[in-house]
């Protein structure tokens, strides 16, 4: 069990390698736009490029109300405390995990 | 007398006619107003050869229509990877100081990325015509390549590969 990455995780779950690659994408490019704020028209139009079939904003201030309908919108069906908690462990947009898993009620 | 002199002038322009094109010249057919076509008839001591001369045929050039990408022998260039690439073959701090700063990786993971910053740069090498797939496959094959070619752990190898991905999909708006 120690050996199990957040991949092996999320495929253990059925979550598509293109699933996998889309939460990534937002995750990274959500941590990315905090930095970049003048860059957001251009970081969502990428988005859509790369993802032209799924629905996302990438926003600063996501909120983690926000992030689970963006799973939601796209049919993935994960936990997302769960989720964030792995990426969190794994040491993947550690910062971005802690801001969005302390809203949770 | 006067029809010897007109049989004699008949004969002798047959006689013209028959046997001054064997006299070592060639011969032209000329081409008819509508004939494009010359053909060449010239006199060998043994045998009439023959040989047409077809005007040569352009062959259309088979050009990239505007706005689509040029098509390389074995896919599509992905600008991307080999901007990522080159700059993780240079040492990695552009790309491993912005994915610290961004807070994509920890610190743990940063400093494995940096010392395997050239390898990781020349193996990228190998997606440099997967075109719009180059993300998804680096993210699929690389951590395999790092867990057989490093001594790295699997989750680390999972991070370097995640932040390489995001590189190269935000390639744009990072580094150019």
């Amino acid at each position: 069990m120690g050996n199990e990455t957040v991949t092996d995780w999320l495929a253990k779950n059925m979550i598509s390698d293109e699933n996998i690659n889309f939460i990534e994408t937002v995750l990274t490019f959500t941590s990315s736009v905090k930095m970049l704020a003048e860059k957001q028209t251009l970081i969502n139009r990428n988005l859509q490029s790369l993802f032209p079939n799924k629905k996302a904003m990438i926003k600063p201030d996501l909120t983690y109300q926000q992030f689970t309908q963006i799973l939601k919108d796209n049919d993935i069906e994960v936990n997302p405390v769960e989720l964030l908690n792995k990426y969190r462990s794994q040491g993947v947009c550690v910062e971005l995990c802690d801001e969005l898993l302390i809203q949770v009620k | 007398m006067f029809k010897k002199s007109i049989v004699l002038l008949t004969s002798s322009a047959l006689a013209f006619s028959i046997f001054l094109p064997f006299g070592g010249s060639e011969l032209y057919a000329k081409a008819s107003s509508n004939n494009d076509v010359a053909v060449e008839v010239s006199k060998n001591d043994e045998n009439l050869k023959t040989s047409v001369i077809v005007p040569e045929i352009e062959q259309p050039s088979i050009t990239p229509e505007v706005g689509q990408p040029s098509i390389e022998p074995y896919g599509v260039k992905s600008k991307a990877v080999v901007k990522v690439a080159q700059l993780l073959k240079a040492g990695g701090d552009e790309v491993i100081d912005l994915a610290k700063a961004f807070n994509i990786i920890d610190n743990a993971t940063a400093k494995t990325f940096k010392n395997n910053s050239k390898k990781i740069g020349n193996y990228l090498d190998k997606f440099e015509n997967a075109g719009d797939d180059a993300a998804n496959m680096v993210r699929t094959q690389l951590p395999v390549w790092l867990k057989e070619n490093t001594r790295m752990s699997k989750g680390v190898a999972e991070n370097i590969s995640i932040a390489v991905a995001w590189a190269i999909r935000g390639a744009d708006w990072l580094f150019f």
